[in-house]
């Protein structure tokens, strides 16, 4: 009988689980925990118990975050998953320049969303702005469309990033099944309708869920175009979070709103594992 | 077609923001003509404030290099160890570490802030590089790759009498090279744009990243530099500049990268 030799196994995966248990881990257990405390980030937390959940119920500027959250994945998750689509099947096709465009589509996700950000405000600044209609417009200034002014942002530099995901989705697609559909005469678009489409609802139902969780948690493009403003009507959840710790220093309230992010995030999650797993 | 509009749609700012930067900015309508007329810009954004542009750019160097010399090291030794070792409880832990990816950042962000007050690690490299190593994914990419290697090849090493080290070091992670290279290049990608973190643990001005230093001229404080867009814009591509050559270096391998880092299901 072979006794097991710990060695080997702590120098493995020793390095890693120090690293998942003390930094993600832990400090998740501990989130919860600050959840029922009162903290400034200077003096120790103080038990409070669970006044910052009755606290939520009625802070207006955190359902104000809440429902921008919604709408912004509302205003991103439909564009980044349509327009992305019919873009990647074009690409798909081997034809001249195809790299080219492949290469141009994807350039605005290299550099951070900061770079991006900063860009973009000029492109939308009422006074300096490249673009007449833009100007005119100040959609930055406006109660009612920063938000998707915003939002905008971000789509416009994850385009590419979707489009890449739609073709690796495609690339997934068995030869065999176009052979099969040619060879019972179906033209493009039947191929297209009976077969390609259907084969993708795997990626896409994957390629939805994974923008809608990413997109409820937007803080770069809140952060680098508006600040949250004007006044608080781009506040997402995860600015309101970022706010509250920098600004309030409403430690443990903020970490109680980190919590309904997480149990959104985990309801999503398991919503569609469901609905995939029915597929 | 509609590839053209939409590379448009692209193009057109980007080519904007590139003239931008090489005007003189006036104080209406900054994009005065096509063509590029001053250096001076850049000159501005590498002296201002003392050059302290150079140490923003070489923090992010360091911080992101560390970054991804500790996670090559953490993920190859921990995937390897997820897919060959067998231990008790070993799915059952590496479920655990994988279901990380499901927490948002904002949820450990307050927490980690408190531990890293408590063990002095504000403001310093080791809080920006540390928490950035804690994660998964690398290490579960590292393990599917393992995992489909034949296993005849550590079999053979075992014979032989190496110790599961050796075989690791020997036989496994010179195989392991083409997926280190994604790795780095989607560490590097990461830590470099890193923004909410950095913009939490770190207040001093002369340890910031480039990509939070580059927040500066958006902020209402520092109103002249916002309102020099020439500058700004110069700033700006300054800071994607490494990530732009690395991507124009490495494309195949930048964009496997970026489209990997993003598959968390």
């Amino acid at each position: 009988m072979k006794k097991t030799n710990i060695t080997p196994i702590l120098f493995f995966i020793g390095p890693i689980s120090f690293f998942i248990l003390a930094f993600t881990l832990f400090p998740t257990v501990m989130n919860f925990w600050l959840t029922f405390t009162k903290w400034d980030g200077v003096t120790p937390p103080v038990f409070v118990g669970i006044e910052n959940y009755r606290k939520l119920l009625v802070d207006s500027t955190f359902w104000l975050s809440f429902w921008n959250a919604i709408k912004y994945v509302a205003f991103v998750v439909p564009l980044t998953t349509f327009l992305p689509l019919f873009l990647a099947i074009t690409l798909y096709q081997e034809f001249k320049f195809n790299n080219v465009f492949k290469s141009i589509v994807i350039a605005p996700f290299v550099p951070s969303m900061v770079v991006i950000g900063v860009l973009w405000r000029w492109m939308y600044n009422p006074f300096v702005g490249p673009i007449p209609q833009l100007r005119a417009l100040d959609l930055l200034g406006n109660y009612g469309t920063a938000l998707y002014a915003v939002a905008f942002v971000a789509f416009w530099q994850a385009m590419g990033f979707y489009i890449y995901m739609f073709l690796a989705g495609l690339g997934s697609i068995s030869p065999a099944l176009y052979e099969a559909a040619k060879i019972d005469g179906a033209n493009s678009l039947q191929t297209f309708r009976y077969i390609t489409l259907p084969s993708l609802k795997p990626t896409f139902a994957f390629i939805v869920t994974m923008a809608i969780i990413w997109n409820l948690q937007t803080f770069d493009p809140v952060f680098v175009v508006s600040h949250g403003g004007p006044g608080f009507a781009t506040f997402t959840l995860v600015y309101y979070i970022f706010w509250l710790t920098f600004y309030r220093f409403e430690m443990g309230y903020a970490s109680t709103i980190a919590v309904i992010l997480l149990a959104l995030t985990l309801m999503i999650s398991l919503l569609s594992l469901k609905l995939l797993g029915e597929r | 077609m509609i590839l053209i509009v939409v590379s448009l749609i692209i193009l057109l700012p980007i080519i904007w923001m590139i003239l931008v930067s090489f005007q003189e900015t006036y104080s209406v309508f900054v994009l005065q003509s096509w063509i590029p007329s001053t250096l001076k810009n850049y000159v501005d954004a590498l002296t201002m404030q003392k050059g302290i542009f150079i140490r923003w750019m070489f923090n992010s160097a360091f911080v992101s290099g560390i970054t991804v010399i500790i996670t090559l090291v953490i993920s190859t030794l921990g995937g390897y160890g997820f897919a060959r070792l067998n231990f008790r409880g070993r799915d059952i832990l590496f479920t655990l570490y994988l279901s990380t990816i499901m927490i948002p950042f904002a949820t450990t962000m307050i927490p980690l802030l408190y531990l890293c007050k408590q063990f002095g690690l504000v403001n310093t490299y080791a809080g920006l590089i540390l928490p950035a190593c804690s994660n998964i994914i690398p290490t579960f990419w590292i393990r599917q790759y393992v995992k489909s290697l034949p296993i005849e090849l550590e079999d053979a090493a075992r014979v032989d009498g190496c110790s599961e080290i050796q075989v690791f070091t020997h036989v496994v992670f010179p195989l392991l090279k083409p997926s280190m290279g994604v790795i780095a290049l989607y560490t590097l990608w990461n830590q470099w744009n890193a923004l909410l973190w950095p913009v939490v643990i770190v207040q001093d001005m002369n340890m910031y990243t480039a990509n939070l230093g580059l927040t500066l001229v958006t902020s209402e404080e520092h109103a002249q530099m916002a309102t020099n867009w020439g500058l700004s814009m110069a700033l700006a591509l300054l800071t994607c500049l490494p990530l732009l050559i690395m991507f124009i270096l490495f494309q195949k391998t930048f964009v496997k990268g970026l489209v990997m880092g993003a598959l968390k299901a």
